[in-house]
């Protein structure tokens, strides 16, 4: 879906992305994560064909961004970090003129607007002026407008600032939907743990360069599993070692978390030779690895900042 | 319908504006009709609406975006150049136009009433009405013009862009305003032509050129990628439309020179305004230096700033002036600037002066440009070549030394020998600053790819 290819962006006397390469499949939700100033929104700018680089290539779902830039536009959402609404219009009108000036067909706009605001929750606000909107309502307006016209790459820049716990939780609940239905989700934000429910896939960029690209379900290597015992077993670990296919990723008094090669086979015969061996298992199943665990140590190897 | 009018009247044509406007407007009308003043009530009505309040919301037409954050939006959206540039300039004017509309029709019908029988239903007699609706829309697409310009040049205050636009969009409507009293004739390539109509054609011609920059900047804000050919289009327009004012009654060689002359004067003058008007980014430049080093030179037609063809087409022009004068050589006086029979030793080495001068303002241009506040470079640029061009030269002529105030400037008086060798050194001068500061800009450790 997204093909980056040594991509280079200058600032004057500054080189905000460096050689910058990686590929993002179709369907993913894609965390793009660094420290202030890393080069994230440069990147997400360049995706979005508002900057071309400097250097290198970026095409999205084949199409250069250099050489095509407006047929780029076609094909992404893109929703700034500071992004603004046409306060004095209702939202209805907000997502009209975001469906027509997007190119939607004429026929085709009222549907896309329904669509878009039943995706959103905003339904039984289309005649609300958008000025009269909480913050998470104007959030997922401005979202809602930036998929009206169902792009196939949605490229989100701090979409969680500024909302509260359940307008997040409604974001994520959104963003998963977005996925499933087949577009392509990129979200930068400092906000890890969150990130950490939807994401598929995770980019860290620190000081223009890509430092990690990952997959947070699964690899190449096998599923990420977790196992919780009731008491401490000191089996555990030798048992996890001795078994072909499985390697330990991290471990704490609570949770073991291994990769397990070989699919879901594997890791049911796994289970059961932990039962059989007489492991107290609380808890055994996939799982996520810890974003911010990751982020921390992958930033720190490069001596970054904070998120 | 384009998108963005159409939005621009869901925003600007609400009910409670329009009925409102209409009932005020209503008491306005008949007091003036009462107290016999409808005509220029009506009139004065039509330009605080069109001219006043239309330059200043075409001007912030493209601020509120920028500042509302709606404008990059607006850039990733389907809308074309076109459509966008007239949606604005329509569009976000549609309430000054609804009020300057309602004007305009009790003005013609003012005019209409108080015309005589006989030419009442004359349409010349009635070209006033369409001159206002003309200026109106050139002095709105001027605001636009200007706004657009300031925006891609970076400046983010809103206040002062709208302001200078509107400043800007005003002044067209001087010559309009000046236009009630004059009856006279124009001579143009030696056709008599009556003054209003020649002012109205005029404004017709610039309207289209304001209407082609404003499509060429909007293509450039929304991405479209395309070696523009409107800059030299415009050069040769500008230099026609003026030539034409020059006496066709002068001997030939002599009018050859004027024209020559004039023709000049009308590319550095648009060379000028290209070159202060073009956005100054460091960004932009480093990509076109690389593209030049690279050879490649379709983007490097893409890249090129717009002052490049303009300072071009000003050196053929510059060029020719200073072989025509070289192979027939006019007498000074005789091409009608008489501080020049004393003041200028050689009109060929001053004009040459003038061509080097020129390429030393775009170095100084530049130089700010990729300084290390470019968002102050239009301003600085302005101070400093006021004060190289102005004030130095004529605190040097002050003081009696005339060879000093050429040293900046090709200001008459100084030895144009002189002015040639002080404009090379100073080009050859900003040549090293560029140069250093290009090397400062390129990130540590990396080479020009």
């Amino acid at each position: 879906m997204i093909a980056v290819e040594h991509v280079l962006f200058d600032y004057p006397g500054v080189r905000a992305l460096d050689d910058v390469n990686f590929t993002i499949g179709k369907g993913t939700i894609t965390a793009l994560v660094g420290p202030n100033g890393a080069g994230k929104t440069t990147l997400l700018r360049c995706l979005a064909a508002l900057e071309p680089p400097h250097g290198g290539r970026i095409a999205i779902d084949d199409v250069d961004i250099f050489d095509e830039p407006r047929r780029t536009h076609r094909l992404v959402g893109y929703l700034p970090d500071f992004f603004g609404l046409y306060d004095t219009l209702s939202v209805g009108q907000c997502l009209t003129y975001a469906a027509g000036s997007q190119g939607v067909e004429s026929g085709a706009i009222e549907q896309a607007v329904q669509k878009a605001a039943r995706a959103f929750s905003i339904g039984d606000l289309l005649l609300r002026r958008a000025s009269d909107l909480s913050r998470g309502q104007r959030q997922r307006l401005a979202i809602a407008q930036a998929t009206v016209h169902e792009p196939a790459l949605l490229l989100l820049d701090e979409p969680a600032a500024g909302l509260d716990p359940q307008a997040r939780a409604d974001l994520s609940q959104t963003l998963l939907a977005l996925a499933q239905a087949g577009i392509t989700v990129v979200v930068s934000s400092h906000i890890l743990t969150e990130l950490e429910d939807y994401c598929t896939d995770l980019l860290i960029i620190d000081r223009g360069r890509l430092v990690e690209q990952r997959s947070l379900s699964a690899t190449e290597t096998g599923e990420l599993i977790a196992i919780a015992l009731a008491k401490p077993w000191p089996d555990l670990d030798r048992i996890l070692g001795a078994t072909e296919g499985v390697e330990i990723v991290s471990a704490t008094p609570d949770v073991t978390l291994c990769r397990v090669a070989g699919g879901a086979g594997a890791a049911a015969a796994l289970l059961k030779k932990l039962v059989d061996a007489g492991a107290p298992v609380t808890r055994f199943g996939p799982d996520r690895e810890n974003l911010q665990a990751l982020y921390s140590a992958r930033v720190a190897r490069q001596g970054g900042g904070a998120a | 319908m384009s998108w963005e009018f159409r939005r621009n009247l869901w925003i600007q044509l609400t009910p409670h504006r329009l009925i409102a406007t209409s009932i005020v407007l209503g008491v306005v009308f008949l007091t003036a009709d009462r107290i016999g003043a409808l005509r220029w009530v009506s009139a004065g009505v039509f330009f605080l609406f069109a001219g006043f309040w239309g330059t200043r919301r075409a001007a912030d037409s493209i601020m509120e975006e920028v500042i509302g954050g709606t404008w990059q939006n607006q850039r990733m959206s389907a809308v074309g150049a076109w459509p966008m540039a007239w949606g604005k300039l329509f569009g976000a004017t549609a309430f000054a136009w609804y009020g300057a509309g309602i004007a305009w029709i009790v003005r013609a019908y003012a005019d209409f009433s108080d015309a005589p029988l006989r030419v009442r239903f004359d349409a010349v007699e009635h070209i006033d009405l369409i001159a206002m609706l003309v200026f109106a829309v050139l002095a709105q697409a001027m605001s636009l013009l200007v706004a657009l310009i300031q925006m891609r040049r970076r400046r983010r205050g809103r206040h002062m862009t709208v302001g200078i636009g509107q400043i800007a969009g005003l002044m067209v409507l001087i010559p309009f305003l000046d236009r009630w009293s004059s009856e006279r004739v124009m001579e143009w390539y030696g056709n008599a032509i009556p003054a209003w109509s020649f002012l109205n054609l005029s404004a017709l011609a610039f309207l289209f050129w304001a209407m082609v920059a404003i499509h060429q900047l909007m293509r450039a804000e929304l991405q479209y990628r395309d070696m523009t050919l409107r800059v030299p289009a415009f050069a040769v327009f500008l230099m026609t439309y003026l030539s034409g004012f020059v006496d066709i009654g002068l001997a030939p060689e002599i009018y050859r020179a004027v024209v020559l002359q004039v023709a000049g004067t009308a590319a550095l003058l648009l060379y000028y305004a290209a070159l202060l008007a073009a956005p100054g980014e460091p960004v932009a430049l480093l990509r076109l230096m690389r593209a030049l080093r690279a050879g490649d030179w379709k983007l490097i037609g893409e890249l090129a700033p717009s002052w490049l063809p303009a300072g071009l087409i000003f050196a053929a022009v510059a060029i020719a002036v200073i072989v025509n004068a070289l192979a027939s050589p006019v007498t000074l006086p005789k091409l009608g600037f008489w501080w020049l029979r004393y003041a200028i030793d050689s009109y060929a080495s001053w004009v040459a002066a003038i061509l080097v001068f020129a390429a030393r303002d775009a170095g100084i241009v530049l130089l700010f440009a990729i300084g290390k506040r470019p968002e102050r470079a239009d301003v600085n640029s302005i101070v400093s070549l006021a004060v190289l061009h102005g004030l130095l030269p004529w605190t040097w002529l002050a003081f009696q030394s005339p060879s000093l105030a050429g040293l900046t400037s090709p200001v008459p008086g100084a030895s144009t020998a002189l002015m040639l060798v002080a404009a090379l050194a100073q080009l050859l001068l900003l040549g090293v600053l560029l140069n250093r500061r290009l090397a400062q800009l390129q990130p540590k450790g990396v080479a020009y790819a």
